[in-house]
């Protein structure tokens, strides 16, 4: 595998706040990357940066590498649009959230979507026709010809989203971005658009950055997470490894706020100590806004592990020194990256 | 899976469109009933004897009083209404106490330099204030855009009459580039009139002289009137633009990889022009009421100096005649306005939207 998406030191502000501080992430040709985290943490911030969609000013993007299929996308260290624009449609491609928003309303389907493939696969009459329809058919929805006629406000929310799937389709991207693309659908179309978007990836073999506030969506289409808080990564860790042996005290707490999440293995083999559980069953307090974030590590007012030291300087994403698979007893996990002084090793909290 | 699509079949969407103009042209008739009502009121109820102002000094009494039975102001109010309203259905306007002409005829006579004229200043203000307003948005917060919005606060701010003197001054007095008014140069044959307004007369008759020497004569009073609606669009077309490129549709298309050209001109332009017909519209019916002053000060022969001769010499046939005139325009230019919302927006055609604000 080759490296198609390298993020270092990606930072975000809007008139001068800053929103997103110092990420990195790195995507490999095909690999799927989940992003995780509460609302307001900066996960739809730093996509759109990446895909060059934020309105600057106020937003400014700035980072010490930022590489799309070897081509740097940065001038001096900014974000240089025109070098994302050219990056857009064939190279990185974006579903929203909300497919009512992001269908333009006085258009037909066949509109804009022919005019992606004309943009991308320079085809013409008949054969453009032909290609709309056979996506359409692709993300599963029926009778594609009659879609293509359509307006967004004549279809159904799972419709919609399905034809934002395939208008990304169409552009053949390397890199999906999918920022929350099943939130504002029905649980049951939800789980049927993640499918589709699950079945697209394995069969294209595209690459994508999915993000989701929920962990067990991003554990059924990602082989990776990472997770967010305040506009920082805080852990960074396969899905099995997260699944397993979260580390940092706010991934914990996301999954206690999903407790069926935990998988059987993890509880089953050992105690769950009574002030861990309490630690876990949610996280008390709110995510700080970016213009107030408090000293060090952003999560400490919120953080049962946190001691003095937390407040007095930002912890850096770091490799875990125990191997993971001494805790839970896998051989094959690979180590988790935490942000955290006091990472969770599976013991009990301290303090108490 | 999904059902299919629940899209209105094409006579849904036709019963739609005889809706919304069955709807409107009831409502214009009402309109019309009511503000010509008004209008008969009120010139009733002004203190001042038209005939006398007609007849001057010289009028006796008797004279005034025969003047006046002629003229049917003898008799009662209501009366005077009825037949008026009758006299309307058959598209009598009554005859002019001033130019002693029919109303319509006047009316017919002045009109065309007012529509040629606001047409004009119309079509001036879109090409102009569309792009301004796009290229503001664009350029959000520099110095095109603050030039252009200072450019707008001029248009919006500064008084009709001091730009067209301004206009004058320069263009007739100082550097004698544009005429000093009038539709023609007095030694300009006019075109056979057909439409009335000069500059397709000509073309219909071939007529270059007169078509250049027309369109010499349009230029500064269409820029004088014309400014105002193009400060006012390129306003809203920069809010309504900027709102536009906000939104989830534009950043997908850019997303999409779709060229920046297309995205504004093609699917973001479309969008944030919607709320500005309406905005179009009201403008256009303003300019087609004629515009007294620079009717004036450019000896315009339109409709707003009509409507001035008239109300100085209290010719009350002739002012309800160019109200109605321009009740009856804004009715029609509202109506093109509903009808291409029509056009523009599928949802408004479906009836899932009744109307956008
Ligand atoms: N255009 C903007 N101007 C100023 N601040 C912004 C702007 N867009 C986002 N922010 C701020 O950036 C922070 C991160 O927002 P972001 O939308 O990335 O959150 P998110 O993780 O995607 O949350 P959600 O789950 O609600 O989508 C928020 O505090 C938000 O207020
Ligand atoms: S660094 Fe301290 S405050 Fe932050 S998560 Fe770790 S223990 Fe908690
Ligand atoms: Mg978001």
């Amino acid at each position: 595998m080759s490296t198609l998406l390298e993020v270092r030191g990606l930072n975000v502000s809007f008139d001068a706040v800053r929103v997103v501080h110092d990420i990195d992430l790195t995507l490999e040709r095909g690999e799927t990357l989940g992003i995780v985290g509460e609302t307001g943490s900066g996960k739809s911030v730093s996509s759109s940066a990446l895909m060059g969609l934020l309105p600057v000013p106020p937003a400014r993007v700035r980072a010490a590498t930022l590489s799309f299929d070897g081509r740097s996308l940065l001038r001096g260290n900014e974000l240089d649009l025109r070098a994302v624009g050219r990056e857009r449609g064939r190279g990185m491609a974006m579903i929203f959230q909300d497919p009512s928003s992001a269908l333009n309303p006085l258009f037909t389907i066949g509109d804009v979507l022919m005019a992606v493939i004309r943009r991308h696969r320079k085809l013409r009459g008949t054969a453009l026709r032909t290609c709309a329809v056979e996506l359409l058919e692709a993300v599963g929805l029926p009778s594609p010809s009659h879609i293509l006629d359509s307006y967004p406000h004549q279809l159904s929310g799972g419709m919609k989203q399905r034809t934002a799937i395939a208008m990304t389709l169409a552009a053949k991207p390397s890199l999906l971005i999918a920022d929350e693309p099943t939130t504002a659908l029905d649980a049951t179309v939800a789980t049927q658009v993640l499918a589709l978007l699950a079945d697209l990836q394995r069969e294209s073999g595209v690459a994508m950055l999915f993000i989701s506030h929920d962990l067990g969506v991003v554990s059924r289409v990602c082989s990776r997470v990472a997770v967010m808080y305040a506009g920082r990564i805080v852990e960074e860790a396969p899905v099995d490894t997260l699944f397993r042996a979260p580390s940092h005290p706010y991934t914990r707490g996301l999954f206690a706020a999903r407790p069926h999440l935990r998988l059987p293995s993890m509880l089953g083999e050992r105690r769950v100590e009574h002030h861990e559980r309490r630690a876990l069953l949610a996280i008390p307090g709110s995510v700080p806004t970016p213009a107030q974030l408090p000293a060090g590590c952003a999560f400490h007012p919120r953080c049962y592990h946190a001691t003095a030291d937390c407040n007095a300087r930002v912890p850096v994403l770091e490799t875990l020194p125990t191997p993971p698979q001494a805790l839970t007893g896998h051989s094959e996990l690979h180590p988790a990256r935490v942000a955290c002084f006091h990472p969770v090793l599976n013991a009990p909290p301290q303090g108490d | 899976m999904a059902a299919m699509p629940k899209a209105p079949r094409v006579s849904a969407q036709w019963r739609n469109v005889g809706r919304i103009v069955a709807r409107r042209l009831g409502l214009s008739v009402f309109l019309l009933i009511g503000i010509t009502t008004m209008t008969f009121v009120l010139s009733h109820v002004v203190p001042g004897d038209p005939v006398a102002t007609m007849l001057g000094d010289r009028g006796t009494p008797r004279e005034i009083a025969r003047m006046r039975s002629q003229l049917g102001l003898d008799r009662p109010l209501p009366l005077q209404y009825a037949s008026y309203l009758w006299n309307l259905a058959h598209l009598r306007l009554g005859t002019s106490i001033r130019t002693r002409r029919p109303v319509l005829k006047d009316l017919a006579d002045y009109f065309p330099a007012t529509l040629e004229l606001s047409t004009c200043a119309l079509l001036l203000s879109l090409a102009l204030g569309i792009p301004l307003g796009i290229a503001s948005a664009l350029r959000r917060d520099r110095p095109l855009d603050h030039a252009a919005r200072l450019f707008s606060l001029g248009g919006v701010s500064m008084p009709v009459f001091w730009l067209a003197l301004v206009l004058l001054a320069l263009c007739y007095g100082r550097w004698d580039i544009l005429p000093a008014g009038g539709r023609l140069s007095d030694f300009t044959l006019p075109p056979p009139h057909v439409t009335g307004l000069l500059l397709v007369d000509s073309l219909l008759a071939n007529d270059w002289v007169a078509f250049r020497d027309a369109a010499w004569h349009l230029i500064a009073p269409s820029i004088c009137l014309g400014y105002l609606t193009t400060a006012t669009l390129a306003r809203q077309v920069r809010a309504q633009m900027l709102e536009v490129l906000n939104q989830d549709y534009i950043r997908m298309a850019r997303g999409l990889g779709l060229s920046e050209p297309v995205v504004i001109l093609k699917y973001a332009l479309k969008n944030a022009m919607l709320p500005v017909i309406t905005v179009i519209g009201l403008s256009y019916g303003s300019l087609l009421s004629g515009a007294v002053l620079t009717e004036t000060i450019f000896s315009w022969p339109g409709i707003g100096r009509y409507a001035v001769g008239s109300s100085i010499s209290l010719d009350f046939p002739a002012l309800m005649g160019v109200t109605l005139l321009i009740a009856v325009l804004y009715g029609v230019v509202n109506l093109c306005v509903d009808l291409l919302y029509l056009v523009l927006d599928p949802r408004i055609r479906d009836g899932a939207a009744r109307e956008i604000e």
